[in-house]
């Protein structure tokens, strides 16, 4: 049986675990998850439900059908499917499974990202609402740039701290803690 | 030689995006995908080479 953690430097498993899973991911979105639709309908649906809640929360007058959120008498937005994250999703997955770290904080960082990233996108929702209210003639980069915004930060700080943390043994196992 | 062919192979994954892309319907409505996420791709690909070649040469 070949060993392929020693025929491999961990330079390259990364690369080939990294690649391997983003492609995985890809091919199993775009040819199972998106033509079913039903995972990505719920998430647009509830995030769109959310950012609606949060802004009649803060005072702003909110009309929402399906997946359209508008503030009312002001152009919608609709979250289609394939735009509301779910390949952001993979991409930080992949990253987490394929760089060299312990199980159980490998888990929590996927949870904890994912569970973040969902919020980022509900605040992301509520924020083209406004964008269409208060600036609808930046509507194309206000959309291209948003993800430079609520996303990318949230997931490469993530990265990081996974890079950093996957090598240590004290945040999660309590040593630190004990040796006080 | 085997670390060159594997890596190779997976940046050539990078292209399966393009691969699997298809045209859009005729005046279907407007697609607007999150953007960058290539850069993002290319910006976590490179902090890990980092850490893993920092590590290594320790």
């Amino acid at each position: 049986m070949i060993n392929i953690k020693s025929r491999f430097s961990p330079l390259t498993l990364f690369l080939l675990k990294a690649g391997g899973v983003y492609a995985a991911w890809l091919l199993i979105y775009d040819f199972f998850i998106l033509p079913d639709g039903r995972i990505d309908t719920w998430l647009s649906m509830t995030s769109v439900k959310l950012a609606a809640a949060g802004l009649s929360f803060a005072g702003w007058e909110i009309e929402t059908a399906g997946r359209f959120i508008a503030c009312v008498g002001n152009r919608g937005v609709e979250i289609q499917n394939g735009c509301n994250g779910m390949d952001l999703l993979g991409l930080y997955a992949g990253f987490i499974i394929a760089y060299p770290g312990d199980l159980k904080k490998r888990a929590i960082f996927m949870a904890g990202g994912i569970g973040l990233l969902f919020i980022a996108n509900v605040l992301r929702i509520a924020f083209f609402a406004l964008s269409n209210l208060y600036f609808p003639q930046h509507w194309d980069p206000v959309h291209y740039y948003s993800s430079y915004v609520f996303f990318y930060p949230i997931v490469l700080t993530f990265w990081y701290l996974w890079t950093t943390v996957s090598d240590r043994n004290d945040i999660f196992s309590g040593a630190s803690l004990l040796s006080a | 030689m085997s670390n060159k062919i594997a890596q190779i192979i997976v940046l050539s994954l990078t292209l399966i995006t393009i691969i699997t892309a298809q045209p859009a319907f005729p005046g279907g409505p407007d697609q607007a995908p999150i953007g960058g996420l290539g850069l993002l791709a290319a910006a976590g690909g490179a902090m890990a080479l980092k850490k893993l070649y920092d590590k290594h040469k320790k």
